[in-house]
């Protein structure tokens, strides 16, 4: 027997899994060093306000009964109702759904939009689940949480494997259990259900935003930037169509058929066309002069001035994080660069721009969106972009002056920020009773 | 986790891997197999558990020292330096670094939580262990003044030992010397 053999038969270590609640409250240890929080409020801020586990049965096609666990975490709603998105997955559990509703906290904090952190989720492989056996799993899922939720409580949103559809499922059973209209209770629905125009973009966008205001202050002017963007769908090509509009040379596109490289920059309206109209709506075979193929670990190390990891987490780990050429990373996805690879990144020279700020601009739409609903009064467009790009300059500008202040990388400035904001609520509050 | 934020990334390493190669250690040291250094560890030997836990440390510092980044040298001090060590002993570290930086922290509170994990799922008993890793970062600032670099190495009781030093650390002013 080897080694290996040995510690696998004593505890399948090759199935543990670390817990992401106990990474968040690390995460949120390392902060503290950073502030000057007091001990009763850092108590209060250890611990989910809520969480609430729910059974949730359903009827399959066949007529078979089956059971689902589902959670609901409200971390905490100090600034404002809870806000956060429904994954439907087979490895949610409650402590990642707690870890998450936590991030959800100091995420919309760092923003400044007056929204608390929650998250929830159902331990479930929708891909086995029929369309009506998902609607009926979600419509009863709601039904277990309702208790929770609400327009001012807490307000749900898509996350891993739900989509507007999910939401538009949820606002009808939520109507029908309180017997009146409350398109509020969620966000990212379909735009005839209250959703809000520029919604699918917003994410993109404010990665184009802080992606400009990041240039402006390292002093390079965006007209004729290289940029390379990994992931072509609502984020990544949004964000390469922006900056284009903006001046930048996109050289560098990918998607999970495959990368291309174009020195002289790709004609980006030209590359939208082609994937609306290709199978699966994926780059694979795009062709154009000047255009060559290369693979994803090329592209993260082409020559650039910026690269937006937009597609998948932990792309950019230590084994490759010595070879990326960029000056500055956006991180359009979530998670795409690991512990070590952020370590070797800074080292080199290369600035990180976080997730938690980046990919904020969803999660600000989304904001917009129950705002609208709340006033009934929708939006155009026009001035969910501009709203939007004022918030996510503005959280760059504190972001950046606290990182500069205190000398610190821009990953923990902004959940210092993040962290001391809530903070700041619920010492204002005080304890009940 | 599906998606998860940057700031809840473990650690690329693999726990595993260090548990193995630290059982592989002792073993080499009892001349037993990795089957019984195992059932020694799960019978609280602190004997084992101290050479354990210097192994562990020693690939630790071999996995810092191969990411080439920031870090000049890794030291081990403490329990886990002598028999004195318990089950529920933490390892204590010193890295001492080429510069401030807050990324190292973060690595090292990730490391923490899968060594933990990972303590927790071979050994039953060690449920309530919170954290294996007591890590001293000692920066610039702090090897200039002394302050709390030297603060760490006089106040410890046993010698620190140096697992792993770069280049960088080896030409330079300050060196670890055991009392």
């Amino acid at each position: 027997m080897t080694i290996r053999g040995v510690t696998q038969a004593a505890g399948d270590l090759a199935d543990v899994q670390v817990n992401p609640y106990e990474m968040m409250l690390q995460q949120l240890d390392m902060v503290r060093e950073y502030t000057g929080i007091p001990d009763g409020v850092w108590k209060i801020l250890r611990q989910p306000e809520r969480a609430l586990e729910v059974s949730v049965p359903i009827v399959r096609d066949d007529g078979e009964i089956e059971v689902f666990t589902g959670y609901r975490v409200q971390y905490n709603s100090a600034r404002g109702p809870c806000k956060g998105g429904i994954r439907f997955h087979p490895d949610v559990t409650e402590d990642e759904v707690k870890a998450l509703a936590g991030w959800m906290t100091w995420k919309c904090a760092v923003v400044n939009v007056p929204y608390g952190g929650g998250k929830g989720g159902v331990s479930v492989d929708p891909a086995r689940l029929t369309r009506s056996e998902l609607e009926r799993l979600t419509r009863r899922y709601t039904a277990m949480i309702y208790p929770l939720i609400g327009v001012r409580k807490d307000i749900p949103a898509p996350d891993v494997n739900t989509n507007a559809e999910v939401m538009n499922w949820i606002v009808d059973t939520a109507g029908v259990l309180g017997g009146e209209a409350v398109p509020g209770i969620v966000t990212g629905k379909a735009i005839e259900m209250g959703g809000a125009a520029g919604r699918r973009e917003a994410t993109g966008r404010g990665v184009m935003v802080v992606t400009l205001g990041v240039l402006e202050r390292l002093g390079i002017d965006v007209g004729g930037v290289r940029v390379a963007v990994q992931g072509f769908g609502n984020v990544g090509s949004i964000a390469a169509q922006l900056l284009a509009e903006q001046g930048a040379s996109i050289v560098g596109i990918s998607d999970i058929s495959g990368g291309y490289h174009c020195p002289t920059g790709f004609d980006i309206e030209d590359v939208l066309q082609y994937v609306k109209s290709s199978p699966g709506h994926l780059l694979a075979g795009y062709d154009a002069r000047g255009v060559e193929e290369v693979t994803n670990g090329e592209l993260l190390s082409l020559d650039v001035d910026v690269l937006i990891p937009a597609a998948l987490e932990a792309q950019i780990t230590a084994r490759n994080a010595a070879d990326v050429r960029a000056r500055v990373i956006v991180e359009g996805a979530n998670g795409p660069t690991t512990p070590e690879a952020d370590l070797i990144l800074g080292e080199n020279g290369v600035l990180i721009v976080p997730d938690i700020l980046a990919n904020a601009g969803g999660v600000v739409c989304s904001y917009f969106e129950w705002v609208q609903n709340i006033q009934c009064f929708p939006w155009e467009e026009e001035q969910t972009n501009q709203r939007l790009g004022a918030i996510m300059v503005r959280a760059l500008d504190e972001v950046w002056a606290l990182g500069q202040g205190r000398a610190v990388s821009l990953r923990l400035a902004a959940f210092i920020l993040g962290v001391e904001r809530v903070a700041a609520a619920v010492r204002m509050r005080g304890v009940f009773p | 986790m599906k998606d998860s934020p940057s700031g809840l990334q473990p650690v690329e390493v693999s726990a595993a891997m260090l548990f193995d190669r630290a059982i592989a250690h002792c073993a080499r040291r009892t001349r037993e197999g990795p089957n019984a250094v195992l059932e020694r560890l799960r019978a609280c030997d602190p004997e084992t558990h101290a050479t354990f836990r210097y192994a562990l440390a020693k690939g630790i510092g071999e996995y810092l020292g191969s990411l080439g980044a920031a870090i000049r040298a890794v030291y081990v001090y403490g329990s886990a330096m002598g028999e004195a060590s318990s089950p529920c002993s933490d390892i204590d570290m010193i890295l001492d670094l080429d510069h401030d930086t807050d990324r190292i922290d973060r690595l090292m509170r990730g490391l923490d939580i899968a060594l933990v994990t990972q303590f927790r799922a071979l050994f039953p008993w060690a449920g309530r262990i919170r954290s294996l890793l007591d890590v001293r970062i000692v920066g610039a600032k702090q090897g200039k003044t002394g302050d709390r670099y030297c603060g760490d190495l006089l106040g410890s009781r046993t010698v620190p030992i140096c697992l792993w030093r770069g280049h960088a650390a080896s030409r330079g002013p300050r060196q670890v010397t055991a009392r």
